[in-house]
């Protein structure tokens, strides 16, 4: 390649060629040659990447006012143009524009959506920002979707991404940091939180661990996710990701820092616990004993989903004992004859399920159905009337899987089925003894874990009764919910206790609204 | 490095294969174990019930009538002692017998008489064994007792337990915990005593063969000295008993409580209170005992008369129960003074309330319990008549 140049030339002819270059003679570079007022004699040129900017907004906000630059005054009619300040404010419609003087910058910005005006005798270019949006319309989130609450997921764009949470805060500590990450692909990370709620040293820790990250592109905020983890030989998440605007904002809101990353609908909140991880949104839309109660079924299905399966193996293989004798009975009889040892049976039926998971997830949607009638009928039916799989066994498989979905996120579902594995295999070598081994060996694990600083299992480890109390083994009404996590700098949320509904009977007689 | 090595070590744990697994399918559950004296051979026999899991009927499905379609089989061992006799029944068993869903053991008469803490021993020290299970006195040999059917065709041993939870309803007798029974035998004072069960005709005969079926009936108790069984109370008697320790939930009482004999009335006593207040001992070395007995009960049927009760006859009728009850009462302490077993257990009381002089009688108790003065008082409160419709 031929020696590249770093610094504009005041050389039109040069820039353009040095433009050529710089982008290798690429097909999509398009230069269009302007004047600059009708009887002008100053050269100059637009380049931009066909596709990245929006050709109506060129059109009326460039190219016309410079045809047109004649009629300005500040412009000298046939005259030299002095400095590019002049063009950019007197002359230009354009809402964003910049001046540079650096090859290296000037290429960096183009492919965003940048057309590059360059004049002859001015050794630097005018960016001017035109960039086309390409992105999909707002839609439910189809990983989280929920019965009461916003409907609005986030999207690719960045740009639009920040509007939809600039919209829900309107006040202006919220506070949005640009950061650029990914040598090639060089993608726009957000870090956004709020000023006076959300403690600085968090601020600062997330900010100077994106800044550590030195990677060629950044697809997905996933990327972002392992490079900035606390613990990174993990199963379990530490790092939040949503595609929901109203976990973005509540968690702004809680003293959490949000990292919305170019490209991506799924955003990143830190710091998190376990117990938030088990929260979704609609908890706080819908009536507070509701949402504990739901809250509780969660926790049970938790319970279920790491352990169902693998107490069932430790209880047929090991601890019969267990069994009230009624069920004792009804279990031998269905799995009289079963060939298989039944930790075999287990895994194969897991293994099975998980397969018939994958399947269903990557195949075209019209397929899903399809596949789920064969792994349904076929597989289960039929490896029951064979006679090698025992029905309850496919029950408990069954509940388990269905227990893992009834966890919000996605991320620790993932986790629990792979634990599950480890505990039936556990359950089927020791029994219930192995079972305690295993659900101790995972409590521990979650114990060590830390995302930010803040305790993963905490408000349960370390001890907080009241958080642990109004938001985590209930939904506390809101009126009473005053105080933040503990990792929030400011701690209150309203005011005071305001008990909602009528007031106190008035002196006067009747009801005060 | 020294983190993969450690965690592969423990991996490798794992590949030893599942340590002392056994598959329930594997199990052969042993539901009810018989136990009967040889005087012949002076060994154990022992009758094994055992489940059949292919016949374990579904919800909804019927049970076998007919003996090759009965959920359970019987296994037959003699031995020395119980554990002998056991093994010597697994030797015809390719699968383990599995003893942790044991319901009931039942000892014969001959075997009751002859000592059941020895044979009882083994399941005491088992580790399978539950202390919680049933034992019962058969009247007869505890291996033809077990062959009886329940109506249901269902497994005898759990239907037996079933049947001694039922004697709350009627109080002719009551289940026993093992557990209980072997704390009795071996605490001075405590008089230890079982539930009786024996044969009766259902009085419908087997269509293959014309005979009779027989089922197994909860009636009576019966008396122990130590670990042999010195006899059989009477339905009656084995009443007062378990009414005097407070065990009875629910009983019905017929007494003719009207001006002529026929006028029957019955009473459901719902709640029994009984209380036993030790005197000072009196010149023998024995303090009298009363007996107070507060029962609580409601009217549930009256003969001859479909007319409200008028309050002036309720005092009439409560007398009357109250004499039946305390007739039933005192015949039980009459026949346990005379088997020498203090089944009514005034021991307790007496050690509770006069823990010096019980000291001094607490050996011989049983020698001395004959002579023990016992009043018994009965307060009957009619606390409902029915609703006449």
């Amino acid at each position: 390649m031929a020696e590249r140049s770093q610094s504009l030339s005041a050389q039109l002819d040069t820039n353009l060629s040095e433009l050529q270059t710089w982008f290798g003679d690429t097909h999509d570079l398009a230069v269009r040659p302007v004047r600059l007022g009708e009887a002008s004699q100053q050269r100059a040129a637009v380049a931009y990447l066909f596709g990245t900017v929006d050709q109506t907004a060129l059109a009326e906000q460039v190219l016309e006012p410079l045809a047109r630059a004649g009629q300005f005054s500040a412009v000298p009619d046939g005259g030299p143009i002095p400095n590019m300040a002049v063009i950019r404010e007197q002359v230009l419609s354009a809402g964003i524009s910049q001046s540079v003087t650096e090859w290296s910058e000037l290429s960096r910005e183009m492919p965003g959506g940048a057309a590059a005006l360059f004049v002859d005798g001015l050794a630097e270019a005018l960016l001017i920002y035109l960039r086309v949006e390409l992105f999909r319309s707002i839609a439910e989130p189809p990983t989280s979707p929920v019965v009461r609450g916003s409907r609005e997921g986030l999207i690719e764009s960045l740009d639009a991404n920040l509007a939809m949470v600039r919209r829900r805060i309107r006040s202006p500590k919220l506070h949005t940091a640009m950061i650029t990450i990914g040598d090639l692909t060089r993608t726009k990370v957000a870090v956004l939180h709020i000023r006076g709620i959300a403690d600085p040293a968090i601020v600062a820790e997330v900010m100077a661990r994106l800044r550590r990250i030195r990677i060629e592109g950044v697809l997905e905020s996933g990327y972002l996710e392992e490079f900035i983890q606390d613990q990174s030989f993990t199963l379990f998440p530490t790092i939040r990701n949503t595609e929901r605007v109203d976990v973005v904002t509540g968690s702004l809101m809680e003293g959490r820092v949000a990292i919305i990353t170019d490209g991506t609908p799924f955003a990143l909140i830190v710091p998190i616990s376990f117990n938030g991880l088990l929260q979704v949104s609609e908890d706080y839309n819908q009536h507070f004993p509701l949402a504990t109660f739901v809250r509780w079924v969660r926790y049970l299905a938790t319970t279920l989903a790491l352990t169902l399966t693998g107490l069932y193996v430790a209880i047929v293989s090991f601890n019969q004992e267990i069994l009230p004798f009624g069920l004792a009975l009804r279990l031998a009889a269905s799995r009289l004859g079963l060939p298989l040892p039944t930790i075999v049976e287990a895994l194969a039926l897991e293994g099975a399920f998980e397969i018939l998971r994958e399947a269903g997830l990557r195949m075209p949607r019209a397929i899903g159905q399809a596949i789920s009638i064969v792994g349904v009928l076929v597989l289960g039916e039929a490896a029951v009337r064979a006679g090698i799989v025992d029905p309850i066994m496919i029950i408990v498989v069954g509940a388990g899987a269905l227990s893992s979905f009834a966890i919000p996120d996605y991320a620790l579902v993932s986790a629990f089925r792979v634990t599950r594995l480890g505990i039936i295999i556990l359950s089927g070598t020791f029994g219930l003894f192995g079972l305690m081994w295993g659900v101790l060996f995972v409590v521990t694990h979650l114990l060590s874990l830390k995302s930010f600083g803040l305790a993963y299992l905490s408000p349960m480890a370390p001890f907080r009764p009241e958080p642990l109390l109004r938001d985590a083994w209930s939904r506390a009404l809101w009126s009473s919910n005053l105080w933040r996590p503990g990792f929030a700098r400011k701690r209150r949320r309203q005011p005071e206790k305001n008990l909602p509904g009528v007031g106190r009977p008035d002196p006067e007689g009747g009801n005060r609204r | 490095m020294r983190r993969w090595v450690a965690v592969s070590l423990m991996l490798s744990l794992l590949l030893t294969g599942c340590w002392s697994r056994k598959e329930l399918q594997e199990l052969n559950f042993v539901t009810a174990i018989g136990l009967d004296w040889n005087e012949e051979t002076e060994q154990i026999d022992l009758t094994i019930q055992i489940v059949r899991l292919l016949f374990v009927p579904r919800p909804g499905e019927k049970t076998g009538g007919t003996p090759e379609e009965r959920p359970y089989h019987f296994l037959h061992a003699s031995g020395r002692t119980t554990a002998e006799a056991l093994n010597r029944a697994q030797q015809s068993q390719s699968r383990r017998l599995y003893f942790s869903h044991l319901q009931v053991v039942v000892f014969g008469k001959e075997m009751a008489e002859h000592g059941v803490s020895d044979p009882m021993n083994l399941f005491w020290r088992h580790t399978e064994v539950r202390p919680y299970i049933d034992v019962a006195v058969a009247r007869g040999r505890a291996r033809e007792l077990l062959a009886g059917q329940s109506p249901q065709g269902d497994v005898t041993g759990r239907w037996i337990v079933e049947l001694l939870e039922q004697a709350r309803a009627h109080g002719y007798t009551r289940s026993v915990p093992m557990l209980e029974a072997m704390y009795a035998m071996t605490e001075p004072g405590l008089a230890p005593y079982m539930p009786v069960l024996h044969l009766t005709s259902t009085g419908s005969p087997d269509p293959a063969t014309a005979a009779d079926i027989p089922t197994q009936e909860a009636v009576g108790v019966a008396v122990f000295d130590r670990d042999r069984m010195v006899g059989f109370l009477k339905p009656e008697e084995s009443r007062g008993a378990i009414l005097a320790r407070g065990r009875s939930r629910t009983l019905v009482l017929t007494v003719a409580a009207g001006k002529d004999d026929g006028e029957l009335t019955s009473f459901a006593v719902r709640e029994v209170r009984p209380e036993i207040k030790v005197g000072p001992p009196s010149a023998s070395g024995l303090p009298s005992v009363t007996l107070r007995i507060a029962a609580r009960g409601e009217l549930l049927q009256r003969q001859r008369i479909p007319e409200p009760i008028p309050p002036e006859d309720v005092p009439r009728i409560e007398k009357a129960i109250a004499a039946q009850l305390k007739q039933q009462v005192m015949s039980a302490v009459t026949t346990t003074k005379k088997l020498k077993s203090d089944v009514i257990g005034f021991a307790e009381a007496l050690r509770q309330q006069n823990p010096a002089l019980w000291h001094r009688v607490m050996h011989k108790w049983d020698d001395r319990y004959p002579d023990l003065p016992v009043k018994v008082e009965v307060n009957v409160t009619l606390r409902r008549t029915g609703i006449l419709r």
